[in-house]
């Protein structure tokens, strides 16, 4: 059988401790489908095949009566047809020797048997031996990301519960050229941050409109990058960091002057490229700075979270 | 004005209602979402033909106070979830851009 491909990347003991704690807490049954098809002994290769086919699946238990004494997988069944032997029974074709699992054992287990013994598929019994299910590696994929997404939404209320209690936050966000479906998301979940934190609306609008512009430069012009905000109530201001990777600017003084523009049409039938960017980013700040080279673009901005006094 | 009158003047027609019908005393119309972020009103409503989700951000990046499409466009779904979840109005015309800022000027006077 070709195992490698039903192994699930997961190292069953060094894994985050969320994971791991996730992969003991399941158990087999929880994971495992229920309805279970199976075929006699006696019954031929063809039937296994048929079966196999109109359910969509890869592999059959084998029972005599309520007791496990093979399975036959669809291997088993090319082998059968290569050989011209579909008519025989399936116990002539069948794997004697079955790994099986047990209901109650952590979903670790199947983890680390489907890499171990490199089957697609493990029977499932109960503590009466009974057959009570099967457990394939598409089993383990589907439960393990429902499962971490859950974890995952659960990890990221409690993540910003944290920060709106305190006074600063720090939020990272990467964006992929021409990606405009991301792009914007940054700035929006930092716009209600510091709407959480009652700063001035039009502090507010002033860190958005720089953020958002410094993402769209990114999808727009770069390979990609990440824009990364961070405020420090105790120091009254919002910091803003873009660092992309690349292909750089080559001419930053004309980049920075109203209308320039190195946008194709598309971009701009999109409603951006109109050249605004960094000088509206810079026009926001109370700081700014840019570097470029081939390797990329950072530019750094910094807000005061005080209202401007008038110079 | 508010975005019930908004609708009637235009003949435009509620993608996005909201629950508390706002006041706006501005417009402005654009359809290059650079230049709305480099507004500095308040209070507006954002007129535009483009549909896409980026609309919507830039609409409240700057606290617009509603987004009309016109020429007869439908926000695209990203659009259109995004106004939901973020309680933003989005309206719909089939006037072209001039005749519905034609339609909005004639009751500001």
């Amino acid at each position: 059988m070709q195992g490698s491909t039903h192994g699930i990347p997961i190292d069953t003991d060094k894994s985050s401790p969320i994971i791991v704690d996730l992969i003991y807490r399941l158990k087999i049954r929880d994971v495992m489908t229920s309805t279970i098809l199976s075929c006699r002994p006696e019954q031929t290769m063809q039937d296994a095949q048929k079966l196999m086919k109109d359910n969509s699946i890869t592999g059959v238990p084998v029972m005599v009566e309520r007791r496990l004494v093979g399975i036959v997988s669809m291997d088993d069944v090319i082998n059968a047809l290569m050989t011209g032997t579909m008519g025989q029974p399936i116990e002539k074709h069948m794997s004697r020797q079955v790994i099986v699992l047990e209901d109650d054992m952590p979903l670790s287990f199947g983890i680390s048997w489907l890499d171990k013994y490199r089957y697609g598929r493990f029977p499932v019994l109960n503590a009466k031996k009974e057959l009570v299910g099967i457990i394939t590696s598409r089993d383990i994929i589907v439960t393990l990301l429902l499962e971490m997404n859950k974890e995952i939404e659960r990890f990221e209320e409690a993540t910003s519960h944290r920060e709106a209690s305190t006074s600063g936050f720090h939020l990272e966000y990467t964006t992929r050229r021409f990606d405009f479906e991301m792009a914007g998301r940054l700035s929006t979940e930092t716009k209600r941050q510091l709407k959480e934190r009652d700063l001035p609306p039009k502090i507010i609008r002033r860190v958005a409109v720089a953020a958002y512009e410094l993402e769209m430069n990114q999808v727009v012009h770069s390979a990609g990058g990440t824009v990364r905000v961070v405020y420090d109530g105790n120091q009254g201001r919002v910091e803003i960091l873009a660092q992309d990777t690349g292909p750089g600017i080559p001419d930053v003084e004309s980049a920075l002057s109203e209308g320039f523009s190195t946008a194709t049409e598309w971009v701009r039938s999109l409603g951006f490229g109109a050249g605004m960017g960094l000088p509206n980013t810079q026009r926001v700040s109370d700081a700014f700075s840019i570097e470029s080279s081939p390797a990329g673009t950072c530019v750094k901005v910094t807000i005061a979270t005080e209202e401007r006094s008038n110079p | 004005m508010l975005l019930s009158e908004c609708v009637v003047q235009v003949k435009g027609e509620w993608i996005v209602p909201v629950d508390n019908d706002t006041a706006f005393d501005d417009v402005v119309v654009s359809d290059l979402m650079s230049d709305v972020l480099v507004c500095e009103k308040d209070d507006f409503i954002l007129v535009t033909s483009l549909t896409s989700e980026q609309v919507v951000r830039t609409a409240d990046i700057v606290d617009a106070r509603g987004i009309l499409i016109t020429n007869g466009k439908r926000p695209q779904p990203a659009m259109q979830q995004l106004a939901e979840r973020q309680g933003l109005a989005v309206i719909t015309t089939r006037l072209s851009t001039f005749e519905a800022c034609l339609a909005l000027a004639g009751c500001r006077e």
